[in-house]
């Protein structure tokens, strides 16, 4: 089980570098869209965040902190990344979500500096549902379109939904270190995470296809 | 005491994990209600334009089939309403001519109207002929284009090549869709494609028939052509339609242009 759960560990941080190398590839040649380019940032961004928790993992340090950049980030860049896919309407919606969140996390983290050492479950609440939400409005614009970046928003609903509920209780499970099942738990989350990578890649593939053929 | 709190946490876990496990089969049915509903809506809108297109097709085919019935009658008409009084006319005049008590004045004037009614006879016979080939009507598509061919070519350095194959299934009107194609492509080729060299071949098939035409002419963009064809080429598409046929259009400036129409029936 371990070898599968170490497995899953490093696959997750070599389909994130390859997703980077090939969004940045895209970004660079092919000529990009505002969306594609903010998902490219928050690709990368994740991508360091990732590889600086294992590196710290290795060396046995904390790297729980580590989890407020990833959500932050995650939360900022695909908020640009749903923005630059909606109407005037929405975009408004994204704009103001994204002011009011940044600013109470401001306040939380101003009042209580001792949740940067911890789960921080109103962090997590605040900067996933809206990205759901989007996720959803995204698919229902979709409806009559032609559809842009589906795999990448099917991800982002599945994988985003489900770690909500296991980083919600992180604080919960990190007082279980040695409990079996919550390993199990923490395996899960990776396989996702996997899954959600690869729809990543698949979507990748799409974008390129579709450039070459209208080239 | 230390156990009932491992048993409560191992409680939560448990239902943590199916916690997860709900919210992946509810997201993924989400994703996938998302995905069918608008492939239903892609397909009421794809049915939607394909009734506004049939609804065109057909317009357009009556058109070409009322248009047909016209000339037929404006034909009809010219040869029994004008022609046949012109002839009286002609005839009158010859009488008088042949009388010797008129003077040189009078033969002139008479003379005159002679070689008036006679240009307009062989003008309304030409019209008549235009409007509806009569060859066509008596000895058939293949003698009706042969002499199409033959008006081209006579003093013309233009060639036609062609193999054109009796088809005896075939109906009147559908004969007329056929010679009308092919007047189309000619004066196509010619005018536009300034070519001098045409091919034409007719083939039976085991089912229906195939037509082919190739020209050594300047050509023309396929694909611009599809979004905005000329009136001529929509006419033969039309026609192509009534027939039931397919049509393949290639062309360079190369190799001029080939049409193929392929019909696996006699028409309708």
């Amino acid at each position: 089980m371990s070898i599968i759960n170490d497995f899953f560990e490093y696959l997750i941080v070599v389909m994130l570098i390859i997703n980077s190398c090939l969004y940045a590839w895209s970004c660079r040649t092919l000529k990009s869209s505002a969306a594609l380019n903010y998902f490219t940032v928050y690709i990368i961004a994740i991508c360091i965040v990732q590889f600086a928790a294992t590196v710290l993992a290795m060396y046995e340090k904390n790297n729980l902190y580590l989890s407020h950049f990833y959500f932050i980030i995650q939360f900022v860049c695909l908020s640009l990344f749903f923005k630059a896919l909606f109407t005037k309407t929405q975009k408004k919606i994204v704009n103001f979500l994204l002011i009011l969140v940044l600013v109470l996390l401001g306040i939380q983290y101003y009042t209580t500096p001792d949740l940067f050492y911890q789960f921080n479950n109103l962090e997590i609440f605040i900067t996933s549902i809206p990205l759901i939400v989007y996720s959803i409005i995204h698919m229902y614009n979709s409806l009559n379109k032609s559809p842009r970046y589906m795999y990448i928003n099917a991800g982002v609903l599945i994988y985003i939904t489900t770690s909500t509920l296991i980083y919600i209780l992180g604080n919960f499970l990190a007082t279980l270190i040695d409990n079996i099942a919550v390993t199990n738990i923490w395996f899960l989350n990776k396989v996702l995470y996997a899954m959600y990578m690869l729809l990543i890649m698949i979507e990748w593939k799409m974008i390129y296809q579709s450039v070459k053929s209208k080239s | 005491m230390e156990n009932d709190i491992s048993v409560s946490q191992e409680q939560i876990i448990g239902a943590l994990v199916y916690g997860i496990i709900f919210l992946v089969l509810v997201t993924l049915g989400l994703v996938l209600f998302f995905y069918y509903s608008r492939r239903k809506i892609i397909e009421k809108e794809v049915e939607k334009v394909n009734i506004k297109l049939d609804h065109q097709k057909k317009i357009l085919q009556t058109t070409i089939e009322v248009q047909e019935k016209e000339r037929n009658r404006i034909a009809q008409d010219l040869h029994d309403a004008i022609s046949s009084k012109l002839n009286v006319v002609s005839l009158t005049t010859n009488v008088l001519l042949g009388d010797g008590s008129i003077n040189t004045e009078q033969k002139e004037a008479l003379n005159h109207i002679l070689d008036i009614t006679t240009r307009t006879l062989e003008s309304a016979r030409k019209i008549a002929h235009e409007l509806m080939p009569p060859i066509l009507d008596k000895f058939g598509l293949k003698v009706a284009l042969e002499e199409l061919f033959d008006e081209f070519t006579s003093n013309t350095s233009i060639k036609i090549n062609h193999n054109i194959e009796t088809l005896d299934e075939l109906d009147k009107s559908n004969e007329l869709h056929i010679f009308r194609i092919a007047q189309e492509l000619i004066n196509n080729a010619l005018r536009h494609g300034k070519a001098d060299l045409l091919q034409m071949e007719l083939k039976k098939q085991s089912q229906g028939f195939e037509l082919i035409f190739k020209d050594n002419g300047i050509g023309f963009d396929v694909n611009d052509h599809k979004k905005k064809s000329g009136i001529g080429l929509q006419n033969i598409k039309s026609r192509v339609s009534i027939l039931n046929g397919q049509l393949f259009v290639e062309s360079s400036k190369k190799t001029g242009s080939i049409f193929t129409i392929n019909c696996h029936s006699y028409g309708y």
